[in-house]
């Protein structure tokens, strides 16, 4: 468990660098998939959830203030669900997905509470201060962290989980032909942005 | 020695890194901005740096890749202010303004159009194809060149542009746009994309050719066809596409159970 929430916290970190800090594609699914698969002795697993989600959200483009499927936290919380003996790969996957679209939420409510930054600022320099923008953007980092840490630990919980054998036969076939899904759907989004 | 020198780019490319830190609906990457020019306004205006700062707490939007451009531009044009008689100032600074907004918004255009439209997806091919390849070359460890494969063919171009942009604005200033005409951006962009196309078509013969068996992909190929044909003609089903797929799959599974 201490090894997974370990993870969990670098998937955290690794997800700032998504949009709000760095942007040096550290938080891609491409690169957090088979980083936590090595780490966790299954690069197999880890590179194949990341390939699906990078594939799936290279459509997603993250312009003006859309907030795109996160798949760092889709990819860390799919693979945290199954590594090590957890639960089915197909209940990660679908369980990967729901959690990056929680973040999207949790994202937005992050930028909403942001909101009256222009008039505080410009308040706190006619009064002759200087708002300090270096701790204020450091704290939003922490606090978006913490965030996604609880999100990918409430995930944790669904390693116990066994599907009913319907559900987890239809969600098998999704994921065997989500590949080919996700590259015509790559494709689609190539011609779509052209 | 130009003031705009190495120490001082370097306090501002580690400050962009902040820039969307504190990205609001409002502001936006506002606040990221006013935190990049900090260091330059403190050494233009010094105690007067407040004043300068305020002019920067309002709304601003850029691709975060061409934002150094945008940045450099302005350093440029406030120090040319803070050199300029009082009464020719305020004329120069509502300049600074008008051209940070059109340069923001026209350069985010480009900075959309290739960064994450063209060179993401052509980056992602790329490196899947290469991971498949090494896998079969080398098992397991071989998937390390994934993610390594893609670091490299994304970051080398943006960085270089996150580094080098903030020179180029300071030096072009104002004909920043002028200047940018002579970059042949669409052609890049085009090619690129033609680039991202043939990897992915690439990657689906390889991913076609590595299935485990021929109903597996038999099933692939309608399923992409299927997928095909959904972006085709009712385009607005497969934005969503993720959680559709997901959703689909989830039905699938409890109508066969059904059966």
């Amino acid at each position: 468990m201490i090894a997974l929430l370990s993870a969990a916290a670098l998937v955290a970190v690794l997800e700032l660098d998504v949009a709000s800090f760095g942007q040096l594609m550290l938080g891609r699914p491409i690169v957090v998939g088979p980083l936590l698969g090595f780490a966790f002795g299954d690069p197999g697993l880890g590179a194949g959830l990341g390939a699906l989600f990078e594939l799936f959200s290279l459509g997603e483009l993250p312009v003006g203030g859309k907030v795109p499927l996160n798949g760092a936290v889709g990819v860390g919380a799919a693979f945290l669900i199954c590594a090590a003996g957890g639960a089915a790969v197909e209940l990660g996957f679908a369980a990967g997905v729901a959690a990056a679209a929680l973040h999207g939420r949790l994202e937005a409510l992050l930028r909403r509470l942001r909101g009256g930054g222009p008039e505080r600022a410009i308040a706190a320099l006619a009064r002759g201060e200087r708002p300090r923008l270096l701790p204020a953007a450091l704290r939003e980092l922490a606090l978006q962290a913490g965030g996604t840490f609880a999100l990918l630990s409430l995930a944790l919980g669904l390693r116990a989980v066994e599907l009913p054998d319907a559900l987890a036969g239809g969600l098998r076939l999704g994921l065997a032909l989500a590949p080919w899904v996700g590259i015509a759907g790559a494709l689609a989004a190539l011609r779509g942005t052209a | 020695m130009s003031a705009f020198d190495g120490p001082i780019r370097a306090r501002i490319f580690g400050r962009l890194m902040f820039l969307q830190s504190c990205w609001s609906y409002d502001a936006m990457q506002g606040a990221g901005l006013a935190l990049a020019l900090e260091p330059w306004l403190e050494r233009l205006y010094g105690a007067r740096a407040g004043e300068a700062l305020a002019r920067y707490a309002g709304c601003f939007n850029t691709h975060p890749f061409v934002a150094p451009l945008t940045v450099g531009m302005l350093c440029g044009l406030e120090e040319e202010a803070a050199k300029a008689p009082e009464e020719k100032r305020a004329a120069l600074l509502k300049r600074a303004d008008a051209l940070k907004t059109a340069v923001a918004c026209a350069l985010a255009g480009l900075g959309d159009a290739f960064f994450w439209a063209a060179l993401r997806p052509a980056a992602a091919a790329g490196a899947l194809v290469f991971g498949m390849v090494a896998w079969r070359l080398w098992g397991p460890a071989g998937l390390a060149a994934m993610p390594a494969v893609y670091l490299f063919v994304y970051n080398g171009p943006a960085l270089w542009l996150r580094w080098r942009g903030l020179s180029l604005g300071y030096e072009w200033k104002g004909e920043l746009a002028a200047r940018l005409k002579d970059v042949p951006c669409q052609r890049l962009i085009r090619a690129t994309k033609r680039a991202a196309a043939l990897l992915l078509v690439a990657l689906f013969a390889l991913v076609t050719v590595a299935a485990g068996s021929w109903a597996e992909r038999a099933a692939g190929l309608v399923g992409a066809a299927a997928f095909a044909a959904a972006a085709r003609y009712a385009p607005a089903t497969t934005a969503a596409s993720f959680y559709a797929w997901v959703c689909a799959a989830g039905i699938l599974g409890s109508l066969a159970g059904w059966l």
